[in-house]
């Protein structure tokens, strides 16, 4: 449960940008569920919470890409 | 244990008098009267006792908080929540919250206080609903704004939900 904590899921929102979930590792769900329940759509990448960039001076100009 | 048996009134009885008061039955209600006032009716407290701790992911409770968290927007860290699954940041500003146990109706409550980082020396930000259409049974999005009025990500974001 605590390696919730250390993930992210991306994908790409309605607004054409790209949204980042950030699961509640207390919630009592797997990551494979808070996705099925929460990300709308079969587009989606599941990476560490590393990978995320600090930087979000330009954070609408982020892209999801494949 | 002793116990105190409250017998049904045919109409309300007099007032209680200056300095006392009474509780009494009245057409299968619980009803209080203080001095000479007018008698008002108690709530059915069998429907406002927690049925379940707050420790566990349990929403059965009637009458308490739904949801709450503690959201940093500009770290993307979710600190402590309660009865939410994740919370997606789509843009600078913009969040949405998903509920763990959905809501019965989208007619719920929110409320929420915030801050940004400071470094514009500026604490007066905004927190408001995006749009009355995104408050769904299961989800609700956010939008937070910089004193000038564009969208900018809080530090801190503590909201809490009530309804049903």
């Amino acid at each position: 449960m605590s390696d919730l904590v250390n993930k992210r899921v991306i994908f790409p929102n309605a607004e054409g940008g790209v949204s980042v979930l950030v699961p509640a590792p207390n919630c009592g769900l797997t990551l494979e569920q808070i996705i099925a329940k929460d990300v709308p759509g079969d587009k989606y990448q599941i990476v560490d919470k590393s990978e995320i960039p600090s930087d979000r001076t330009f954070r609408n100009a982020w892209e999801y890409k494949e | 244990m002793s116990r105190i048996v409250l017998v049904n009134q045919s109409s309300t009885p007099d007032d209680a008098g200056s300095g006392n008061a009474q509780l009494f039955i009245e057409g299968n209600e619980l009803y209080q009267q203080v001095g000479t006032g007018n008698k008002t009716k108690v709530a059915n407290e069998t429907t406002s006792t927690f049925t379940s701790p707050l420790s566990t992911p349990s929403v059965s409770a009637v009458n308490t908080c739904k949801v709450w968290l503690n959201y940093d927007h500009h770290n993307d860290s979710l600190k402590s929540s309660f009865n939410v699954s994740s919370v997606n940041d789509d843009s600078a500003g913009n969040f949405t919250i998903n509920f763990a146990t959905p809501f019965a109706n989208s007619e719920y409550v929110v409320t929420g206080m915030g801050n940004g980082n400071n470094s514009d020396g500026n604490n007066t930000y905004a927190q408001y609903l995006k749009n009355h259409s995104d408050m769904a049974t299961g989800s609700v999005k956010i939008v937070t704004q910089a004193p000038g009025g564009s969208d900018l990500d809080l530090l801190v974001n503590c909201i809490a939900i009530h309804g049903n």
